[in-house]
């Protein structure tokens, strides 16, 4: 198995700035005639790529390949091993593109399904146009306008004011709204939906409340 | 002590469902299979239909969105993918998968 042992050397033998001192670390793999071996690393293209590898851009060996400016002779083996390392691991990764993005976390939604409806057909619209009738807002959406939402919403001290009245705002987050390889077209719209519906839930908890 | 104020809210919030949601807006680099901004300076179509679909749907139904258009978390490519690609030509020496919490 291929480990990467990560050393922190804070008396680096180089000559570093000071903004530099933290970032400097060694990076020394270890036992790397076993790493063909193992079939869970992420050399192996099949596999799912390390959490850090996967938030990297794709030219981030190029980068790291480029010869350095000010490298001196007493570092110049130990970070090229180790830069060839790496180069190869990216080099290796499996350059899944969508739809076929099994590199991306596989995130699941349980939606309410609207009343009398027992499944979700999802769509993956591609463009506004096909989205205007997968809302079947046909019509009704104009570019550059938005389809219902007049109005935008602004502070005035401590109170929030839409369209000259007090405006009361109550939500969630839903970071993947907008992103393709996470919800299809039809999910976001049934979400939408859902979110906005008052649940039977809520209406108990609220009148109890204000009784 | 929840005050009336803090009542008419919550009331609001429980009988009305929700009137805001937030979304990213934003996804640089190669975070996403489709991301917003590919390199600097370049913009993506299709994610930002995507993004129109959204608005849209939340039109549809009352929901202002909350877009979010930057991030200091590695995720969907923010700040700190900004600085590796801008900070990275030329410095070997900076390991940044160090820097990724």
């Amino acid at each position: 198995m291929l480990q990467v042992e990560l050393h922190f050397k804070p008396s680096y033998p180089r000559k570093i700035r000071s903004e530099d001192r933290i970032l400097n670390f060694e990076l020394l793999a270890t036992s790397p005639s076993n790493r063909r071996e193992d079939p869970d690393h992420c050399l192996n293209p099949n596999k799912e790529p390390s959490a850090l590898l996967r938030c990297l851009p794709d030219n981030l060996h190029k980068h790291l390949l480029e010869p350095a400016e000010e490298e001196t002779p007493m570092m110049g083996s130990r970070v090229l091993l180790a830069l060839c390392v790496l180069a190869i691991a990216r080099r290796g990764r499996a350059q899944t593109t969508y739809p076929n993005s099994s590199q991306y976390i596989d995130l699941r939604f349980n939606l309410e399904l609207p009343a009398g409806q027992t499944t979700i057909s999802t769509q993956q619209g591609a463009s506004t146009a096909s989205l205007a009738s997968v809302l079947d807002v046909q019509g009704k959406f104009v570019a550059g306008e938005s389809a219902l939402n007049k109005g935008f919403v602004k502070a005035n001290g401590t109170q929030f004011y839409l369209n000259g009245a007090p405006f009361y705002c109550a939500g969630t987050n839903a970071y993947y709204a907008a992103l393709k390889y996470i919800m299809s077209d039809s999910e976001v719209a049934n979400m939408m939906q859902v979110r906005q519906q008052a649940s039977f839930l809520s209406k108990c908890f609220s009148t109890s409340l204000m009784n | 002590m929840a005050t009336c104020a803090d009542l008419f809210i919550l009331q609001v919030h429980a009988s009305k469902g929700a009137t805001i949601m937030r979304a990213f807006a934003n996804s640089h680099f190669n975070s996403v299979p489709d991301p917003i901004m590919p390199s600097f300076g370049q913009y993506n179509e299709s994610a930002f239909q995507r993004l129109d679909l959204a608005l849209v749907a939340a039109a549809q139904h009352g929901i202002r969105l909350i877009l979010v258009l930057g991030n200091y978390w590695p995720f969907l490519g923010g700040t700190f993918l900004y600085c590796i690609v801008i900070s990275l030509k030329g410095r070997a020496q900076w390991n940044p998968y160090l820097l990724i919490p």
